[in-house]
């Protein structure tokens, strides 16, 4: 069998140039560990969408075209749960308009911002009540306030607009000076403040995909590596098996920078996934590995058996699970389509570690009289 | 050890037995795979919802009815221009078009009111002014009126103020919606398009089931080519596949009798339990041709091939699954709550693909074997 044939030349290979091929490992991981801060954080939650579908279109049409996906809306509402005696109880309070006037006034004023959308400039005109029944009256006398005020009074909304795009450093920009600007203004007793819209959106998912990327795989990583080192009972075998595992890792998020793939709600969990699937190569290979190890072959003797063999269900292993996850390509669904193609990837640089680069370790390990 | 011993033993010598206990959990999983459901999800519920963004979202929706998330897009398309095409969307034709329009779509169940630049114009004396002119002049007046026009004055907004959470209905709420848009034709070189996030949750139910499939069919055919290649025999490529599709079964009958619903996230998951499930069956098929063929020393009878196969796959396969698990689960760690759906489904199927594997894969080579003889 031709792939057997192949597998038997590389094992022998490996069995003669073991250094050089784990030399040239670490000088490829180096290489892609320098690239891993290149990955790119994919927060435009439109860019998930699939395209081609006209009401998707015309939904990011309208979103550009009104500036829905720079806005921020500020609430302003009533805290149920405040005790102040002089708390505010309706919204249509002056306090409540002179608070919403400073906000307005001090965020015109921020660059980022193109324009702010509140009851203040109607106010402005026709005058602030001095009163909650003069509020009352006036709104029935301009009903163009209504729009501004929920049905049953117990909010108020200041829409800010920008067009900061999906660049994430202005979103945090924007963010922080809004929240700066509301937290700055003289609120009376009895009031919550809550910011929504997609710039904020886009803030909240860029903490979430690095926290979520980085507690999942660290949280998988240890109690895997804690596993093998117990089901080996050494941590040196245990060792042995994760090395490679965190070669393919390190290679996979690399190439994710290289290439330009985002770190996405699709790609987000693909670390811990690759560490939960990835493991099974290196377990199969070290597993065999001490199977022949007993039968008393030498360590170039077992590189030729266990290459070729477990080498070649490895190979099977990985391919059909590489086409598998490739068939997500097929998907409508962006997010599905990335998370497909790094998974593919993910294994694919397992496949290379285990076969490719754990054989050497394990020679070197058994040479040193680590093994 | 002992259990494993004492398992490959039996399954080797016992095949029939696996057969009838195989058919009893295929049975078993029937009912649970019919109650499954595709549900569609937004992008809103892929958050924690206690987040202050995601709170202020409901407010917002709640208090003011919903102001990003259902309209009607009423815009110019230069694609349908002629002579008679409208070029400013307040015109007094598509201004008359909008009114009737809403007029219409207020009369829906699950509409308790629409907003457009044409409320505001007809405020003065409930009258469309007959003239662009005078709309410009009255929408002057009126900001709110014009935040619902477009800049280059191409596209309009009508706002749907929606009676509750439709979401579970977006299906028949979208067909309802557009059949009524479908009953006034609008004036010439408009085209109107009903869209939000009930529209793009009919599109996502639509899209998963559309996607489960063609991933499903195209990760089956891949990898019955790629099993066939790599063990380079046709009847052997058929039995992974055999053992995964059976897994995958008994992992959804599971997750349907859990009553876990599958949404548009998960659109590749049957893909994705395949491509996970298919490294067992390869493991134990793989060791069992080279234990046949005598390739690590004496060439075995396939009964005891198939023990030897088992007391050596069982334990790194029972430490792989772990492995993956224990990926899965941290998964559950994650605060985008779809992930934790995500990591308990996939923990599902890599269960049920190991145990169908450490099943199907030996009753059915030994029966297939044992046909065999006795044809000889």
């Amino acid at each position: 069998m031709i792939l057997r044939d192949i597998l038997l030349k590389v094992g022998g290979f490996q069995s003669r140039h073991y250094r050089r091929i784990i030399l040239v490992a670490f000088i490829f991981t180096c290489f892609m560990l320098i690239s891993v801060p290149q990955i790119k954080l994919q927060t435009n939650l439109n860019k998930e969408l699939p395209s081609g579908i006209p009401v998707i279109n015309k939904m990011k049409e309208v979103s550009a075209k009104f500036g829905i996906s720079d806005s921020l809306i500020v609430l302003i509402k009533l805290n149920p749960n405040s005790d102040f005696s002089n708390r505010v109880i309706d919204i249509r309070d002056p306090r409540i308009i002179r608070m919403v006037g400073e906000i307005d006034r001090s965020l015109e004023k921020e660059p980022e911002i193109t324009h702010v959308y509140s009851f203040f400039p109607i106010y402005s005109k026709i005058g602030i009540p001095q009163n909650l029944e003069q509020s009352r009256k006036l709104l029935n006398l301009v009903p163009e306030l209504s729009q501004f005020y929920s049905r049953d009074y117990t909010t108020t909304a200041i829409y800010v607009y920008s067009d900061i795009g999906s660049n994430n450093a202005r979103n945090r920009i924007l963010v922080k000076r809004v929240r700066e600007i509301v937290n700055n203004a003289d609120k009376p007793p009895g009031v919550e403040v809550v910011i929504t819209g997609e710039p904020l959106m886009r803030v909240t998912l860029f903490k979430l995909l690095i926290h979520d990327a980085i507690i999942t795989m660290s949280i998988a990583a240890t109690i895997i590596l804690v596993l093998l080192i117990l089901i080996q009972k050494s941590i040196r075998k245990g060792i042995i098996v994760f090395i490679p595992l965190t070669l393919s890792i390190i290679w996979l998020f690399g190439t994710m920078g290289l290439l330009n793939i985002p770190l996405s709600i699709g790609t987000v969990a693909v670390g811990a996934m690759i560490l939960g699937l990835g493991v099974e190569y290196g377990i199969f290979m070290f597993k065999r590995y001490e199977e022949e190890k007993r039968n008393n072959r030498t360590p170039e003797e077992i590189l030729m058996v266990i290459v070729p063999t477990v080498g070649l269900n490895i190979t099977g292993s990985a391919s059909t699970t590489i086409t598998g996850f490739l068939a997500l390509l097929l998907a409508t669904m962006p997010m599905i389509q990335s998370m497909g193609l790094t998974l593919a990837l993910g294994i694919f640089y397992s496949y290379i570690a285990a076969v490719a680069v754990n054989p050497p370790i394990m020679l070197l390990f058994n040479r040193r009289g680590w093994l | 050890m002992t259990i494993v011993k004492s398992y490959a033993k039996f399954a080797s010598k016992h095949p029939f037995i696996l057969f009838g206990i195989i058919i009893i959990i295929t049975f078993s999983a029937y009912s649970g795979v019919s109650n499954i459901e595709l549900e569609a999800t937004s992008f809103v519920k892929m958050f924690p919802q206690n987040l202050e963004v995601i709170r202020g979202l409901h407010i917002a929706e709640d208090q003011f009815s919903g102001s990003q998330n259902m309209f009607i897009v009423v815009s110019i398309d230069p694609s349908l221009t002629s002579e008679y095409s409208v070029n400013d969307i307040r015109e007094p034709e598509v201004a008359r078009y909008i009114y009737s329009l809403q007029k219409e779509v207020d009369t829906l169940n699950s509409i308790t009111g629409s907003t457009s630049y044409v409320n505001y114009v007809t405020q003065q004396n409930g009258r469309i002014p007959p003239t662009l002119n005078e709309i410009k002049l009255a929408l002057n007046n009126h900001p709110a009126g014009r935040s619902l026009v477009s800049p280059d004055k191409t596209t309009a907004l009508i706002m749907l103020k929606l009676s509750g959470d439709i979401e579970g209905n977006a299906k028949e709420f979208m067909d309802t919606l557009d059949s009524t848009v479908s009953l006034i034709s609008p004036p010439p070189g408009v085209r109107v398009v009903a869209t939000g996030d009930p529209a793009v949750s009919r599109i996502f139910l639509e899209m998963t089931s559309k996607d489960m499939k063609k991933t499903t069919i195209f990760s089956f055919l891949g990898i019955l080519v790629v099993t066939a290649i790599i063990l380079a025999s046709l009847r052997f490529s058929f039995l992974p596949l055999l053992s995964v599709g059976l897994g995958t079964f008994w992992a959804f009958g599971f997750i349907g009798g859990m009553g876990i619903k599958i949404d548009s996230t998960m659109a590749g998951i049957v893909s994705m339990i395949m491509a996970i499930g298919i490294d067992f069956t390869i493991q134990i098929v793989g060791r069992y041709m080279q234990e046949v063929q005598g390739y690590f020393g004496r060439a075995r009878e396939p009964e005891e091939a198939m023990r030897v196969t088992l007391e050596n796959v069982i334990l790194p396969m029972t430490i792989t699954t772990f492995a993956a698990l224990i990926g899965f689960q941290a998964m559950r760690l994650s605060q985008l709550s779809f992930m934790k759906g995500f990591g308990v489904v996939l923990s599902i199927g890599v269960v049920a693909l190991m145990i169908s594997a450490l099943t199907v894969i030996p009753s059915f080579i030994l029966i297939l074997n044992k046909i065999k003889e006795v044809r000889l």
